[in-house]
């Protein structure tokens, strides 16, 4: 394929005869022996020691004879080495010795023989340098290959540490990412957190709110139904006071929902009556079982002590609760309330509580929506049953504060079993030093009953004077006649500072002192009163300027919460008393301190 | 009469070395590249894939077991020799996109400029001890303006090859007498769109000039010795007339003569080894 002669490649770059120049730098090299052996086999003597010059001459010379007699020295073509064949050379020597007889008088055989190994070694020089040039480039070669061997595996080298650190750099990153996702999840969980914890703020606030004229509607249609009224307005009365309760039945619920899910509520330990509270259940649901028809019954389990400590009011809510809807549910059959001893424990014991009923029951798919909020088992339900679906929601919030899971085992058209335990601590020693709060409300309540059995006391104890501070008209309006009632005095002061101002002049034996006024409010007004009966200020101040003991303040507010009686006490309260006033709890109050009188 | 731009722009229109190669010249030059860049890089273009295979695999590399991706043959023959075959399969098409052969024929300039880059590669390694795989891409790409040329002028092209053959001047000044611009500025130009690195483009832009003295063993240099070879093995665009040798690679040579006849013996043995490089038909 590629057609070309290596002389002829770089022919324009050599000097003429550039080989041949190059053989006979080698012959002369050689020739100095050679002329010595000349002169001593001719005798002929050199007119000088030939110097170099004289030297290349007589090689020129004799390449000059090879080259007369036609003889191709250089062969370009013939393959081997640069060129030269050896054997043809000698071939050419042999030919120079036979051809030229004169010359051979002083050359001789030894003669030819030299020239003949001097051109040979010639020759061989010039290969040697060949093959020493193409030995250069190989070991370039070589060097090159060890260079681009070394290159590579330093540069795979490279790239493979440059590989692991991506790799740990994609980890990392991946890491910072999953961490940054988290993160971001998490403020976003916080906010929701937040905005539900608003949302149930607002709605405990609402809830507040409404209690306000609830508690009015309630108590005036109460007191209403105490005047003359003929049948068909004592009905209307009726229908408000009973359309009254149940929207505050709802708001109670609301609020209560609310503050579990704004984390606000709080379960008490107190000493109760466990089976107190349960008859207090049965009691309640007894008149509605008789006009259903229904067999309402309990049992409690002996092992139980009957003094345990916990939160038996919410206890008592729960039992409701799962009570009125084993009641609601109920067309015929039994409604029951059991209460097992499962265990006992250090300090206590786990209580399991069941209340099972032969009503519509609930088919297992929709087993697990009732227990979410605002659900009923159908939809449909609502209307033929009626509820808000926040009772169950409640429950089973309460439940769980307590420690416990609300359980249903229940079949469509074979009634509901529900069931939750709760860890009940023993009482110390139930015995006189603390009695049973379940036990005492009862007594009290029916104290109370019985107090209205007894019309002559209102004027035995009409000198006794009530100074109420309550800002709000309709409420001042609803305890003054609650108080009226019992048959005491009462002046009404609009905010803490106004109470200042009465108690200047008036003389009470009571104060009851709403918490949240404009002005000064309740625990201000409270501390304020305490001062003054602790200085020399109070022979200003008539009302407290008495040498017995010091005036009785009794705290009004609607916020229930402990911390709230606690705030109160601590400011010098004598007692604390939740809004809306509940006739018998204000009678207790009232019946106490009148005693003491 | 053309600028090199309005050469360029024009060339533009039609085929230009694909982005895949270009992408792949510039990962070379970044240190921070490893064979998974690459190979990602050019699978994006299966065809070249397969192409590159069956040259990293071809007599030429001398490979003694088979490379089967293009990581491996990263790890075998490194990046820049990959570069260079990338290099080739782009050029191949650009080359051999005419098959015009009245005067001025396209497949010759492509013998010649694979002949050139193997002599060039062969140069190095054994005269210089070089290994630099730039030499190789220089030599294959420094005609890349003549081809340029051809394709947007290719009747004027031609009419300063007759010039120069008329011994109207050096090929260079016929070119810029009738085209206005000359191939070695115009394929510097477009190479440097390329990013083809430095000593290429200077390869590209001073092969024609012997005035501008280039060390023998630079790589325009060794350019220049390349295509002087290859021009008196019959191998130039224009083979009838060799432009000489500038006088400093005249003495070079001279000192290394024998080196560079084993070169030019060895040299259609290197031929046949590569032949699957630039063969079309191979």
């Amino acid at each position: 394929m590629l057609d070309f002669d290596i002389e002829e490649v770089f022919a324009d770059l050599e000097e003429k005869d550039y080989r041949e120049h190059e053989f006979v730098q080698v012959l002369a090299a050689i020739i100095p022996s050679f002329v010595f052996q000349l002169q001593k086999r001719s005798g002929a003597v050199f007119p000088s020691v030939p110097g170099a010059a004289a030297v290349i001459d007589l090689a020129d010379g004799i390449f000059a004879e090879i080259q007369q007699q036609g003889y191709l020295l250089i062969n370009g073509r013939g393959g081997t080495l640069c060129g030269i064949n050896v054997e043809e050379l000698e071939g050419v020597l042999f030919c120079w010795q036979e051809q030229k007889e004169e010359k051979r008088t002083f050359c001789d055989q030894t003669i030819a023989g030299l020239i003949r190994a001097a051109c040979r070694y010639a020759l061989m020089q010039l290969e040697f340098k060949d093959v020493q040039t193409e030995n250069d480039q190989l070991s370039r070669q070589i060097g090159v290959l060890k260079k681009q061997h070394l290159d590579l595996v330093e540069s795979n080298h490279r790239q493979y540490m440059q590989i692991q650190e991506k790799e740990r750099h994609y980890a990392k990153n991946l890491e910072s990412e999953i961490a940054a996702r988290t993160a971001e999840l998490r403020k976003v969980n916080a906010d929701l957190q937040q905005a539900s914890r608003l949302k149930s703020e607002f709605l405990a606030n609402m809830s507040h709110e409404l209690r306000t004229p609830m508690n009015a509607i309630i108590g005036f249609s109460d007191l209403l139904t105490e005047t003359k009224l003929d049948s068909e307005q004592a009905d209307f009365v009726k229908t408000i006071k009973n359309s009254g309760d149940g929207l505050l039945a709802l708001i109670n619920d609301i609020l209560d929902f609310a503050k579990i899910e704004a984390g606000k509520l709080d379960i008490a330990q107190e000493v109760f009556c466990l089976p107190d509270v349960v008859e207090n259940v049965r009691a309640m649901f007894l008149k509605p079982a008789t006009e259903k028809n229904i067999h309402l019954h309990y049992n409690v389990d002996d092992k139980i002590p009957s003094e345990v400590i916990g939160d038996g009011n919410r206890l008592k809510q729960i039992l409701v609760n799962l009570t009125g809807n084993a009641m609601k549910f109920t067309e015929q059959g039994e409604v029951s309330i059991t209460v097992d001893f499962i265990k006992e424990l250090d300090s206590g014991c786990v209580v399991r509580f069941l209340v099972s009923d032969t009503g519509i029951g609930i088919s297992l798919e929709k087993q697990a929506g009732i227990f979410e909020k605002f659900t009923q088992a159908d939809g449909s339900i609502s209307r033929n049953y009626g509820g808000t679906g926040l009772g169950l929601a409640i429950s089973c919030q309460l439940v769980e504060l307590m420690g416990g899971n609300v359980f249903l085992c229940s079949a469509e058209g074979e009634g509901s079993i529900f069931s939750f335990t709760v860890q009940l601590k023993i009482a110390p020693s139930a015995g006189e030093g603390q009695e049973a709060t379940g036990k005492k409300d009862v007594q009290d309540t029916a104290g109370a009953s019985q107090r209205k059995e007894e019309p002559g006391a209102e004027q035995a104890l009409a000198d006794f004077q009530v100074l109420l501070v309550e800002d709000n008209l309709v409420n001042q309006k609803l305890a003054t006649i609650l108080i009226k009632r019992e048959g005491c005095a009462v002046d009404i002061a609009g905010d803490g500072v106004q109470a200042l101002e009465k108690l200047k002049q008036g003389v009470y034996d009571l104060i009851l002192m709403d918490i949240q006024m404009p002005n000064m409010d309740g625990l201000q007004a409270t501390q304020r009163i305490r001062a003054i009966e602790g200085s020399e200020e109070k022979t200003r101040y008539q009302g407290l300027a008495g040498e017995k003991e010091p005036v009785v303040i009794v705290g009004l507010s609607a916020h229930a919460r402990k911390e709230d009686e606690e705030q109160a006490l601590e400011a010098g309260m004598n007692a604390f008393l939740t809004k809306p006033i509940v006739r018998k709890d204000l009678i207790v109050l009232l019946d106490r301190y009148k005693a003491k009188e | 009469m053309y600028t090199p731009e309005k050469l360029l722009d024009k060339f533009k229109d039609g085929k230009t070395l694909p982005h895949v190669a270009i992408k792949v010249t510039q990962m070379v030059n970044d240190e921070d590249t490893t064979m998974q860049d690459f190979e990602e890089t050019i699978k994006l273009d299966p065809i070249l894939v397969s192409r590159l295979l069956r040259l990293v695999n071809s007599p030429y590399f001398a490979l003694s077991s088979k490379v089967d991706s293009i990581a491996k043959a990263v790890v075998f023959v490194g990046m820049k020799s990959l570069r260079n075959l990338v290099a080739v399969e782009a050029l191949r098409d650009i080359f051999n996109d005419s098959d015009d052969s009245s005067g001025f024929s396209r497949k010759h300039l492509w013998l010649h400029s694979a002949t050139v880059a193997i002599i060039a590669d062969m140069v190095g390694k054994r005269i210089f001890g070089d290994s630099r795989e730039d030499l190789f891409l220089a030599g294959i790409i420094h005609d890349i303006g003549l081809v340029i040329e051809d394709q947007v002028a290719g009747g004027v092209l031609r009419e300063a090859c007759q010039l120069y053959l008329a011994g109207q001047g050096t090929f260079v000044e016929c070119e810029q007498r009738m085209i206005g611009t000359d191939h070695c500025e115009v394929g510097y130009r477009i190479a440097k769109e390329w990013k083809m690195p430095q000593d290429v483009l200077n390869a590209i832009r001073y092969h024609h000039n012997p005035e501008k003295e280039q060390a023998a063993n630079s790589v325009t240099g060794i350019v220049q010795l390349s295509e002087y070879m290859a021009g008196k093995m019959k191998y130039a665009v224009l083979p009838e007339k060799i432009e000489p040798l500038s006088p400093h690679l005249v003495k070079h040579v001279k000192s290394m003569m024998s080196n560079y006849k084993i070169i030019v013996r060895d040299l259609p043995q290197e031929m046949e080894k590569a032949k699957d490089l630039y063969d079309p038909e191979a």
